[in-house]
């Protein structure tokens, strides 16, 4: 865990410029995270996973400009007019089978793949700069900041997530950008920011803070160039956490039909709820794959969290 | 400790105002309202939605009517259902909550047992199959899309095995003479089985005290001797046919629900013993040459407990958000499914109340939690 | 985006293929339907599936078991004044209904105005300036505890709803149309209403004369109670409703309707325990979310008697002491209907199961003989149900009309050119047999076909059966007629098996053509809806137009629709209620209830004189067949207005188990409409 160098230090070694000097160490810092990290196979297998839906969100559009006709296969139009009942079971034309409306499954499966992966990394990359953000101002400034600041997250912490979304959902139009920033809101601003507070304070006791305060860097720097990125790896943890989350109130949401999301893993359960298939197990392709998708990828995104806290967290490391 | 307390409670209610606060400007802030919905209807005559507006007082502006419902709330009154107008909304929740509580209270001290005990194990095995295994299956459970869940467990026990009812909280049939009305038994319940609880509880406490060689013996019987009075109890009772119908009834949702919740208490102890592990007391103990068992039990799982217990506590108001899926699922006529129905219409009172209820638990858990902390960590005193 | 040409090869296979099966499957059912009428009967033929010829009600069974019927939700009351005010909940209907009494009623199937507890239909005269009605009563009903059923309790509840303003469904029972109309028992069992106009269908027939009865000796005590609120407040001479009032006026306007306020509040929330029933069943018993109790009612007035339909029209009643009432014929020709009334069942139970799959579930697992589904049976449901042992399905059309709405108050959607261009371009016979695979039957007219007396078949459909080409060519044809042009015109490709959109469209006011949007429910809520949605806006954007689909949330489509009257275009679904008297063709597309104007159901802001001179006729005639003509030639001139363009109608499904005997099994709307024949259906024992 380095620090950056005050700017004193830097004039001392003028043949490495700083940006060098700071790559090299992030990624030394990098590398050695990677060994710990991949010592545990948990964390590698959820990597895999993460990977593995990566590949089967990016092979979507390559399908349908290739092998896929867009007339039957698209996602959400698509209607496949050779099969005289819908929904019909999987077959070589459709390995998946097909939905209520005739829609081919695997493609809504890969095609809500993407959306699935840019909310969890919307939600959590507004979780991180907010509880960024709070945590470090509140454990830089303290007093009076630190205790609206903190009283805040404490009120957002006790608010009830699931019930406020279905509130937000049932009243407004809730698409996957709104869900993501209300999520990365929530979140940010409350258990994610009070945990990074926690480390924001044993940061602003080290020494670098300390030079770089007497150096007579501004708060607005000291806060943003020095404090942060000794935060970001906490960050980043959270962010595996609030990506699993997300995920998976995505789904609730879409399941009980209150968002405006035009295709969704929960969408495709919430289709099938509304025609009658919900408890017809025969017709296991319209709930099945949805169902296993977004439990395996939330799994795989709370097993990568794991094995980065263990990375991060160094009470948990193997003896 | 008083003086702990008073503040706490203080803190407590300014923290209780501004939640109300927050819900309510933001319910309010949603397009349209329940007038809207409840006049579409071209029977109904025309001047009748500003009528009703007006009657429902939401021709006022939303500062006032906050300060209105405020004022109210702090004499005991929640106000009145816009959508079964005029019920009280306290009827609401006086009918509803104890069915939700009833199934989350015996859900989660269920997984809160088995999860510690397992992760405690679990912790103590570092590396290998059963870790991974143990892991990746804790986690897919932790994780898994609940509402599925809960449709797999309904075909097979209650389609395929046919063991339990699939859903609903009772078999009209077995009520139609019924002298009393379902709460009466579901109340008489959950009091008759917290006792036994307590009993057990105290008297699992009292054998730690004996011999060693005698603990066993007073613990199975700790246990056996509630449970068998609880069931001699309704044996006895007249409605003990209605409680074993609400009992059968109970058992599919618990399950389902203990197996989620399980997976996590599993995974927070395992996590929270492997921290504790690292103390500086436990390499003492075990530098002292204390038995594996006695290390683990006696000292690490103490100190692990805590986020355990946090996590336990914290769950109970959780379980209105846990709610509206499980009791959507098994038709469970509890405070969520309430609460969903109540939101999608836009009756704010009874939203207003369920949140605010779930706020008044969140608070009195967190102070729970906090004087649980005192006692199972000897480093923490409040002054 | 897509290719029409693929569209048009599939589903010339698909017909090809479809035919193939049709002539290969079993010869469907065709049953007939008959609809209300009069003179009239239409007749429909509804397509049955094929199982219902082959497993017939296993009619070996004796009568009669426990009727289980399985609902979704609570009722919200059992409180008959709530249920028509505040409380009116399709659920509460089924737990409350038949409890009140009333004096006329609508026949069964063909919804004709028949006598309840009247001896024949009313003796109207004019007597000056006002108009009496006079009804005489039968003298040996009684209420479930034996009380007589009397004038005094008619006058009593129609003075409650009138004196207190008792709300929502109510003004309709007491007051339609908002005219003040007196009552009075002048003995016993005759009671005269005073009306200040003529009585119209709309007044009389659909109003007042079926308006609910409740029995005085149980309510009078809590109706007094709510006089007592109002006891000396008086009317503040200041109209309430304007915007600035004087503080004085104001307080006075605020006592005023908080008096009437606490009145109502006190009837809504008084406790119905033990309220005495005039029906078939008294409702016993509610355990909060599990279910309802119902018992036989000994003393119901028409248990025992018979109902007798023919097919010139007659409609006969005898009850169990032999007395014979009928009308609209004389008895001649073939019997339609028979049946004797219940109740069969000691008990009825409603459970209440949480949503639509768990009761039918429970249907399928023979918890319960039959559910109670309002929302329309969901396809998955409908197949598992149909496979499974000891359940028939009854198929009826739906009393229901989906359309897409124009805002006539906004340029261009005020242009006909522009509207008639979207009737030509939407193709609903696609959508509905390539796209939805037939779940849903397309529209022309404002009045469903299943309802045969209003129906008008001679409304022009002049657009069925043509080609994407055509469609195109004609609308593009329309559209120049009345001044629009193209930088570059939309056409058919022969090559390309499509049409090219047109660009850069002026309209007729020399502007250039602004976005516009069509609201309407998301796929979540109605993945039909949202299908048609797409496709319309895809269609209109070849031509040129830049129409998007905002595929939304009802609540969000609510405000700008029904309140502020501000929207471009909107896609959404009536369900029509009162067969028998369509005054919708009042609510709906009559100036004065404009949406923007007076906040009522107008929402397209259809203002035509010659329209609502139809309409006002139509809603104040007390002649059925000139109301027939008039509904007949509203629906011609809507045809060629356009504020609407109707889209399609659904089916409805009834799933009952095979040891249920019902009255009858085909009516407008489904076995719903009639609750489940609480009264008359027969649960055979096994």
């Amino acid at each position: 865990m380095t620090a950056t160098t005050t700017p004193d230090a830097t004039i001392s070694i003028p043949e490495v410029p700083l940006w060098r000097a700071r790559l090299l160490m992030a990624l030394s810092s990098l590398r050695s995270s990677w060994a710990m990290f991949a010592e545990n196979p948990i964390g590698l297998i959820g990597l895999g996973v993460i990977v593995f839906y990566g590949l089967f969100a990016a092979a979507h559009p390559i399908l349908m400009n290739t092998v896929w006709d867009p007339v039957v296969y698209d996602p959400v139009n698509g209607f496949d007019i050779e099969i005289a009942f819908h929904p019909s079971a999987p077959s070589m034309r459709h390995p998946l089978g097909t939905d209520v409306l005739g829609r081919d499954v695997l493609s809504q499966l890969m095609f809500s793949t993407r959306y699935e992966f840019a909310l969890g990394m919307l939600a959590a990359l507004a979780t991180s700069i907010v509880a960024t953000t709070i945590g470090a101002i509140s454990a830089y400034y303290g007093g009076v900041i630190d205790l609206l600041l903190m009283r805040l997250a404490d009120l957002v912490y006790m608010m009830p997530l699931l019930p406020i979304l279905i509130v937000l959902g049932a009243l407004m139009d809730i698409g996957m950008i709104e869900l993501a920033i209300v999520l990365g809101l929530l979140f940010g601003f409350g258990g994610t920011a009070i945990v990074v507070k926690s480390q924001a304070l044993s940061v602003k006791v080290k020494p670098f803070i300390e030079a770089a305060r007497i150096a007579g860097g501004s708060d607005f720097h000291i806060i943003f160039k020095h404090m942060v990125p000794n935060l970001l790896p906490i960050s980043l943890l959270y962010m595996m956490f609030t990506v699993n989350t997300a995920i998976a109130y995505e789904a609730i949401l879409s399941f009980f039909g209150l968002t405006t999301i035009e295709m969704s893993w929960g969408l495709m359960i919430n289709v099938t709820q509304v025609f009658g298939y919900l408890l017809r197990f025969d017709t296991w392709w319209l709930l099945f794959p949805a169902s296993i998708a977004i439990t395996t990828l939330c799994a795989a995104f709370y097993l990568v969290g794991r094995a980065l806290d263990e990375v991060v967290n160094p009470r948990l490391r193997r003896r | 400790m008083w003086r702990f307390l008073g503040q706490r409670f203080l803190q407590m209610v300014i923290t209780l105002f501004l939640f109300q606060a927050a819900t309510y400007f933001l319910i309010d802030a949603q397009p349209g309202d329940i007038a809207d919905l409840l006049t579409l209807d071209p029977n109904i005559p025309p001047n009748e939605r500003e009528r009703l507006r007006a009657e429902l007082g939401l021709d006022r502006p939303p500062v006032e009517r906050f300060f209105k419902y405020i004022g109210n709330f702090y004499r005991g009154d929640l106000g009145v259902s816009f959508q079964e107008y005029p019920k009280p909304v306290i009827d609401i929740i006086e009918e509803r909550l104890p069915r939700t509580l009833v199934l989350f209270l015996s859900a989660n001290l269920v997984s809160f047992w088995v999860g510690f005990v397992s992760g405690k194990i679990l912790a103590w095995r570092r590396g290998g199959w059963i870790e991974y295994t143990s892991t990746i299956a804790g986690v897919t459970l932790y994780t898994v899309f609940l509402p599925w869940f809960g449709l797999m467990m309904i075909w097979l026990f209650a389609v395929t095995l046919d063991l339990f009812p699939a859903g609903k909280f009772l078999s009209p049939i077995n009520w139609l003479t019924a002298p009393v009305n379902a709460n009466y038994i579901f109340i008489r319940m959950t009091i008759s089985a917290f006792i036994a609880l307590l009993i057990a509880f105290i008297g699992t406490l009292l054998s730690n005290r004996l011999e060693p060689r005698h603990r066993l013996g007073a613990r199975l019987v700790s246990f056996i001797v509630p449970l068998a009075g609880l069931v001699y109890y309704w044996q006895t009772s007249e409605f003990g046919a209605l409680a074993w119908d609400i009992t059968s009834h109970l058992i599919l949702p618990i399950l389902t629900l203990t197996l989620y919740a399980y997976a996590g208490t599993m995974l927070i102890t395992r996590t929270s013993m492997l921290e504790t592990l690292r103390e500086d007391f436990i390499f003492t103990a075990r530098a002292k040459g204390l038995p594996e068992k006695v290390v683990r039990d006696k000292h690490a799982a103490r100190t692990a407990l805590l986020p355990v217990w946090t996590g336990l506590i914290f769950s109970l108001p959780a379980a209105l958000g846990g709610g509206i899926i499980t009791e959507t699922i098994f038709s469970w006529p509890g405070i969520g499914l309430a609460y969903l129905q109540a939101a999608v219409v836009e009756d704010i009172p009874v939203v207003m109340g369920i949140l605010t209820i779930i706020g008044i638990l969140t608070l009195i858990s967190h102070l729970i939690a906090d004087i649980g902390y005192a006692f199972l960590d000897p480093r923490i005193r409040y002054h | 985006m897509y290719s029409r040409s693929k569209w048009f090869v599939l589903a010339g296979l698909l017909v090809t293929v479809s035919m193939i099966l049709a002539a290969c499957a079993p010869e469907p059912v065709v049953e007939t339907v008959i609809v209300p009428g009069e003179e009239v009967v239409v007749k429909e033929t509804v397509i049955v599936p094929a199982e219902v010829e082959e497993e017939e009600v296993s009619a070996e069974g004796e009568c009669c078991d426990v009727y289980r019927i399985g609902i979704f939700e609570d009722p919200v009351s059992l409180n008959y004044w709530n249920y028509l005010g505040p409380g009116s909940s399709v659920w509460t209907a089924y737990v409350v209904t038949g409890v009140q009494a009333a004096l006329y009623g609508l026949s069964d199937q063909r919804w004709d105005f028949v006598p309840s507890l009247a001896k024949d239909f009313a003796t109207i005269e004019q007597v000056g300036d006002v108009w009496t009605v006079t009804v005489e009563m039968v003298d040996n009903a009684t209420w479930s505890d034996g009380e007589v059923i009397d004038a005094h309790d008619v006058v009593f509840t129609h003075n409650a709803c009138s004196d207190l303003k008792l709300t929502s469904n109510w003004p309709n029972q007491c007051a339609p149309l908002g005219l003040t109309i007196g009552a009075e028992a002048l003995d016993d069992f005759t009671v005269q209403y005073t009306f200040p106009a003529e009585p119209s269908l709309g007044t009389w027939q659909a109003g007042v004369a079926q308006a609910p009865i409740l029995p005085q000796h149980f309510w009078a005590d809590t109706v007094a109670a709510s006089y007592a609120f109002i006891d000396g407040v008086t009317e503040p001479e200041a109209d309430c409703s304007a915007e600035d009032l004087s503080e004085a006026d104001q307080a006075a306007c605020d006592t005023y309707a908080e008096a009437y306020e606490n009145a109502r509040k006190n009837l809504y929330e008084a406790d119905p325990t033990g309220q005495p029933s005039a029906g078939g069943y008294i409702t016993e018993k509610w355990e909060l979310g599990a279910f309802a109790q119902r018992v036989a009612n000994d003393n119901y007035y028409f248990a025992g008697s018979r109902v007798v339909e023919y097919d010139d029209g007659t409609w006969m009643l005898t009850l169990p002491d032999g007395t014979t009432w009928q009308a609209y014929g004389d008895a001649t020709g073939n019997e339609i209907l028979n049946f004797t009334s219940g109740p069969y069942a000691p008990n009825i139970i409603m459970s209440i199961y949480g949503s639509q799959d768990a009761a039918f579930l429970a249907l399928a697992d023979g918890e319960v003989d039959y559910v109670i589904n309002p929302l329309g049976l969901a396809r998955g449901l409908r197949e598992q149900a149909e496979r499974g042992e000891g359940i028939l399905s009854y198929t009826n059309a739906d009393y229901g009309l989906f359309y897409i709405a124009f805002n006539m108050r906004e340029y261009p959607q005020s242009l006909p050119g522009f509207r008639q261009a979207f009737d030509i371009v939407i193709d609903k016979e696609f959508v509905i047999n390539n796209v939805l695979a037939g779940v849903v039957f397309p529209m022309y007219s404002t009045m469903p076909p299943g309802n045969g007396f209003w129906h008008n078949p001679d409304v022009p459909k002049p657009y069925v059966g043509l080609s994407r080409e055509e469609r195109v060519n004609m609308a593009v044809e329309v559209l120049k007629a009345e001044g629009w042009s193209w930088s570059a015109e939309p056409y058919w490709d022969e090559d390309l098996v499509d049409v090219v959109p047109g660009e850069g469209l002026t309209m007729p006011n020399g502007e250039l053509m602004h976005e516009l949007t069509i609201l309407g429910p998301g796929p979540a809520y109605d993945p039909i809806r949202a299908t048609f949605n797409q496709w319309i806006s895809e269609w209109a954007r070849e031509l040129g137009m830049p129409v998007k689909s905002e595929l939304t949330g009802f609540n969000t489509i609510l405000g700008p629709v029904f309140v502020d009257a501000d929207f471009d275009m909107y896609i959404l679904g009536w369900s029509l209620g009162n067969v028998a008297f369509p005054n919708y063709y009042d609510d709906f597309w009559h100036s004065r209830n404009d949406t923007a104007v007076s906040g009522n159901f107008n929402t397209p802001g259809l203002n035509s004189p010659e329209y609502d001179a139809l309409v006002d006729e139509f809603m104040s005639t007390g002649d059925l067949a000139r109301a027939q003509e008039l509904v007949y030639e509203m629906q011609i001139m809507l045809a060629d207005l356009r504020p609407y363009i109707p889209l399609f109608y659904k089916q409805v499904t009834d799933l009952a188990r095979n040891n249920l005997l019902f009255p009858y099994t085909t009516v407008l709307g489904g076995l719903e409409q009639a609750a489940g024949f609480q009264t008359d259906a027969q649960p055979l024992f096994k």
